[in-house]
């Protein structure tokens, strides 16, 4: 994809042009999912993840949604890599909205992948989170 | 495609694709002067009204693109935007989540 819009920052930009994460992970041990969102209200995205360790030693997404969307799931798959439970739960779509200079009349679509990000945290294996 | 089969106005098309988000589409398709029925890129986000009234869900009027052929367009022109918008949609619904897809 190519666009030039000057409604999308260069990291948007970046980001659609190839969709780096957009991808299934393998079935495995380790493997967490959660989704968020409704397509009939124009943002879903399904967020994986695998847990090695007791951190997210991958990460993958698939969105329904405006390139900010689309390109913020992208982009959380890179900035999450590495981190444990605790990270997941405390990240803020404050710092995507930063990052991908996403516009505020998107910020809703961003609480969409929140939901999603806090939702892997609850699905994280195992039961103390001190391990993390 | 949306509206009647064969009374319409020539040289505009209205075409719903379903499993696409509109913003998205019209920003893989830089190079082709379209619109969609979405208004995702403003403040609002109220779909096209006329696609509602002739029948599309919300999401599906989103999902639409209206296209148009100028005096100087070419068959050649036409063959190309239908193979980018082809491509297109094909990425885009190979990126969603799946289980809704069409």
């Amino acid at each position: 994809m190519s666009g030039e819009d000057p409604r999308y920052g260069e990291e948007v930009r970046r980001r659609m042009a190839t969709l780096p994460g957009a991808a299934d992970l393998p079935p495995g041990p380790g493997l967490i999912v959660a989704g968020a969102g409704d397509r009939e209200q124009g943002a879903e995205v399904l967020l994986q993840a695998r847990v090695v360790g007791g951190r997210a030693a991958a990460l993958s997404f698939r969105a329904f949604g405006c390139p900010h969307f689309l390109a913020t799931a992208s982009w959380l798959t890179d900035r999450l890599r590495g981190h444990g439970r605790t990270e997941f739960e405390a990240w803020d779509w404050r710092e995507a909205a930063a990052a991908l200079e996403v516009p505020p009349s998107k910020f809703g679509r961003l609480l969409v992948i929140q939901d999603a990000v806090r939702t892997l945290a609850r699905n994280w294996p195992g039961d103390d989170p001190s391990t993390v | 495609m949306n509206g009647h089969p064969t009374r319409r106005a020539p040289g505009i098309l209205s075409v719903t694709f379903d499993g696409v988000e509109g913003e998205s589409l019209l920003y893989a398709l830089p190079g082709l002067a379209i619109a969609s029925g979405s208004a995702c890129a403003t403040t609002s986000a109220e779909p096209s009204y006329v696609l509602r009234s002739l029948g599309r869900s919300d999401r599906l009027a989103q999902s639409s693109l209206r296209l148009s052929l100028g005096r100087f367009t070419t068959a050649a022109d036409v063959e190309s935007a239908v193979g980018a918008i082809c491509s297109a949609v094909e990425r885009l619904r190979a990126v969603a989540p799946p289980g809704k897809r069409p």
